[in-house]
This record gives structure tokens, sequence and C-alpha cells, in this order.
């Protein structure tokens, strides 16, 4: 049989295959059909009139007034933007996320070397892990008070016993092998730790922090929802009182993007992380 | 392998009175089994016997309830020094290049970076594997990773090899190398070896003695052989397979006991203590 040559019909067929094959593998376009396909479907939706315009303003309204610039909602102090207000829970949900991978792991850390304290701790973590973090929510803001610090604190609680219950699941999986060759190679303390244990733990660690940030993003923004006087779900409450049902949807919409954006991220760097896996 | 550096001797090791229990059942015991220096001494027995568990003691990563382990006519009393180990998988760390997972133990010896990681690729080189230096192990076969542990055991310039069941995950022609590789190490080092098998025919090619170990009625060594064959072995000779058959028949009789004493049974958590200690 002849080879194809480089024009003939069957090597079009070949390239235009291949690319096909290859878009239709890329999420980046799956991503942009699916959320074409919602857009089409809310714009049908209030075009026939089965969506109440003015509960849920159309697509050719929200998106050229997302596209706008001047996004705010408020007056005086109490104004606020889009861009500010993400800023904010990013802000609070990445420090509440840091301070609970901290204290995590130094209570994941004490379990593992010190066997008594594996009684007192796994208790307590057991106990917090399946508190969901909107129940933290009056308490904080009681305790607290409508502040970051009570926004911070909601998600660090939020992630705090599930992170630290998957760092030990995590640290006690790690195959014995790994830790008996290491100590018979004259390993050290600190060097088990930083060359054996957290590299090993890496995968798991990495799932918990994507379960955690899903988390600690509901808790955050469930709690500026309840009280706390900033962020994303103060924008979107606030944007609800004032009957600015477009900027309802646009917080609701950049919640989820910005959800979305975040986890491809962590996805991004755990494959980096974890290249050595089979 | 002519630049490895050598010991002038293997390692000594005594058993004495040797108990060791996971709950409250006695796994195994081992009342007088000394492994001479420079020996290769193979432990074969079927699943659960604890043949793993005498491994682990020999290490010093275990210890007795009652007897003790000697190392040198030293009791251990920690991990065992100049001594390493390799077992069937998770021997080397996947998150490490070969080059690094052969450098690790001369770091941890407090080597510099850079001379480390010179003398790990010479140690490839003895292997023949200096060109997959920056390959993690994923990218590697099965024997490629096993000689990389076994790359890494020459660095640490052992007097005592321990081996739990190292090439039983191996195709039998990568196997067949690979004890000829640890002849190799074995000859050039002088080091004392202690090795798991359940696979005859490499218990009786790489043996100087084989400590038969059985389960009833609980762990404990049931005999032990000298092995005289000349070497290289030569599996058709008669008296290798004399010998085949004399521990055919032994571990046919442990199964057919096994078989009508459930309790027999092997099960891994009866000799991981870890696994113990996890559910408790």
């Amino acid at each position: 049989m002849q080879p194809h040559s480089i024009n003939s019909p069957g090597h079009q067929v070949t390239w235009i295959s291949r690319f096909v094959r290859l878009i239709l593998q890329s999420s980046l376009l799956w991503f942009c059909l699916a959320w074409l396909l919602i857009i089409l479907l809310w714009e049908f939706g209030s075009y026939m009139e089965w969506l109440n315009p003015q509960i849920l303003p159309p697509p050719s309204e929200t998106i050229p007034y997302a596209l706008s610039g001047n996004i705010s909602i408020g007056f005086g102090q109490q104004k606020t933007g889009l861009f500010e207000a993400t800023a904010i829970t990013l802000t609070r949900v990445g420090t509440g996320m840091l301070a609970g991978l901290l204290v995590s792991s130094c209570l994941a850390i004490m379990v593992i070397e010190l066997p008594l304290l594996r009684r007192l701790i796994l208790p307590i973590v057991q106990s917090l892990a399946p508190i969901a973090p909107v129940a933290w929510i009056p308490f904080t803001i009681a305790v607290i008070g409508i502040g970051s610090q009570a926004a911070v604190f909601i998600v660090f609680m939020a992630v705090l016993g599930t992170m630290s219950l998957s760092l030990i699941a995590a640290l006690d999986g790690i195959p014995a092998e790994y830790l008996k060759i290491a100590r018979n190679l004259g390993t050290s303390r600190m060097r088990m730790w930083w060359y054996v244990r957290l590299p090993a733990i890496t995968p798991g660690a990495m799932t918990a922090i994507r379960m955690s940030f899903f988390g600690a993003w509901m808790a955050v923004l469930a709690g500026e929802m309840a009280g706390i006087n900033s962020g994303l779900g103060y924008m979107i409450i606030m944007a609800q009182q004032m009957y600015n049902m477009k900027l309802v949807m646009i917080g609701i919409l950049a919640i989820g993007f910005i959800g979305f954006i975040i986890d491809r991220l962590l996805l991004l760097a755990n494959a980096k992380l974890l290249q050595w896996i089979e | 392998m002519n630049n490895v550096v050598t010991h002038s001797t293997g390692a000594r090791l005594e058993f004495s009175n040797v108990r060791k229990s996971f709950g409250n059942t006695v796994s195994v015991e081992a009342d007088n089994l000394i492994i001479e220096p420079g020996s290769l001494t193979v432990l074969l027995g079927r699943s659960g016997c604890g043949k793993t568990t005498l491994l682990n003691l020999a290490a010093g990563l275990d210890f007795p309830d009652q007897g003790s382990v000697s190392y040198d006519n030293q009791v251990l009393q920690g991990p065992a020094p100049a001594t390493a180990l390799i077992f069937q998988t998770h021997n080397l760390f996947p998150w490490m290049t070969a080059e690094e997972n052969v450098a690790f133990p001369l770091r941890n010896q407090g080597m510099a970076k850079a001379d480390a990681r010179e003398h790990a690729r010479q140690y490839l080189k003895q292997v023949g594997l200096e060109s997959f230096s920056d390959h993690k192990p994923s990218q590697l076969s099965g024997g490629m990773r096993q000689r990389i542990a076994l790359a890494r055991t020459i660095a640490t310039k052992p007097r005592l090899l321990l081996l739990d069941e190292p090439f039983s995950a191996l195709d039998m022609q990568t196997r067949r190398m690979m004890q000829r590789y640890l002849l190799r190490v074995w000859n050039d080092s002088a080091a004392t070896i202690l090795m798991i098998t359940h696979d005859l025919h490499e218990a009786l090619m790489l043996a100087d003695r084989i400590a038969l170990m059985a389960s009833s009625p609980r762990g404990h060594i049931a005999e032990i052989m000298d092995i005289e064959l000349t070497r290289p072995r030569n599996p058709e000779d008669p008296a290798f397979r004399t010998i085949q058959r004399q521990l055919d028949r032994f571990l046919e009789h442990e199964t057919l006991l096994a078989e009508h004493d459930p309790s027999l049974e092997s099960t891994d958590q009866k000799n991981n203590p870890e696994a113990t200690r996890k559910q408790q």
C-alpha cells in the first residue's frame, strides 16, 4: 500500500481528525461550551418569560453590566465593589487556610511523634471534622464580632478538623518500607520529616487542601452573608437588599468562577508536585 | 564492580532464645540461630511463619519480647549498624531521582551535596545505570529499580545485608540477572547476607545455609541445612535436584498443615506491628 502524500485526502482526514481530537480533549473548550449552554438557556428562559427578569435579569443585561467596570453597591463607608470584595474574601480564605494548614500540620506531627498525644488529639479532631462550617458562624460573630478576624476564624475552623484528619491518615498510610529503609539508611528525625514523610504525604495533603478549599470557600461566603460586614458574600446580600439582582447574579457567578479557577490552579500544582506518581 | 569499597568481614548475628509476640500470641521464636560473618543465609518458609519479623529484629527495627539479637556479640538496642535492607517493593523513594536515591544515605552521613551526587553517579555506573541517574523510579523497570536499590546498598558499605523477597516481583530473566548481581556484591563486599525468599530455586542458587521455618505451633526454625554445592551452581546437578526435592517436601508438608488448621493461615497483620498499632 502506498503511503498518503502530504496533500492527499487521506492525509488531510488524519490531520483534521487529530485536530478535532485535540480540541475535544481540551478542558478549556468544554468549560466554555458548558457556560455557553447555561447562558443560552438562561437567555432563552428570559426571552420565553419563564424567568422573571426582575428577579433573574437575562445575560444580555447582566453581562454588559459586568463589563461596565462600575460594579459596586452601597453608600459611604458601606460601599463595596466586586474586585475589592473578591480580594477581601480571597485574603480571608488564604489566611484561614494557611493558619488551618499550619495548626493541622503541627497536630499531625505531634500525633506521629508522641503516641500518647494520638489518643488525646484524635478524638478532638474527629469531633471537630463533622461540624458543618456554617455552624461556627453564630458563635464566631458572638465571640469575635463581624470583622475580618471572624471570617478568618470561620475558615480556620472549617478546615482544621478535616485537614488534621487527612494529614494524620496520610502519615499513617505511608508504606512501612519507606520508613524502615529511611531509618536503616541513618536518616535523622528532621531529614525523615523533610525528605521522606513530607513528600510521601504530598498526594494526600494536596487532596485534603483541595477539599478543604471548597469547605473554606463556602464557609466564608456564608459568614459574610450572615453578618460579617465586607467581602463577596456581604456584597451579594447588600445587592439583594437593594434589589440589584444583576449584581447578585454577578456575585454568584464570580463565586463559581473563582472557585473553579482556584481548583484548577490547585490541580496544576498537584500535577507539578506529583510527577513521580506512577 | 571491582572498585567497590569492601570491608574485611561481614557482621555476625546471633538470635538467642528470641520470642516475639504481636497481641496475645507468640508470633515467632528463634532459640539459637547464628549467622556467621560473610555467610549467605536464606530464610525459607510459607507466608506468616515470622520470616519478616526475624528480619526486622536483625535490622534492629524491632525488638524481641524475650531473648536477644546480637550483632558482633553486642545486643542490638537500636538500628543495626552498617546494615542495608532491600524489600520486594518500595525500596526507592519515588519522589527522588535514581541519583538522589543513591546519594540519600551519603547525605545522611554528612557528605556535601556535590560529593554525594558524584559518588552516587559512580555507584550507578557500577550497576550499569549511570545514564538513568536523573530518572524517577516510575520511569524505570522493576529490575532497574532493584539494581538502583543495590547501588544504594553498595554506597552504604554494609556489613550486613537484609533482603526481604527482593526479586519476587521480577520476571524470571530479570530475577536471574539480579541473583548474579547479588552474588557479585556479596563476593566483592564480603558482607553477611540474610535473605527471605519463597523461591526454592533462588534459595538453592544463592544460599550457603537455608533456615527452614515452620509455622506450627508458632513460627520457628524447624531445620537448618548447609548447602555445600559448588559455585556457580547448576540446577541440572543431581545434588541440586535432591536438595530441591527435600525442600519441596518440607514446604508441601507445611502447606498441608495450614490447610487443616485455619489458625495457621497467614495474615499480614499477624506479623505487622504497624498495622496492629494503627488499629489500636
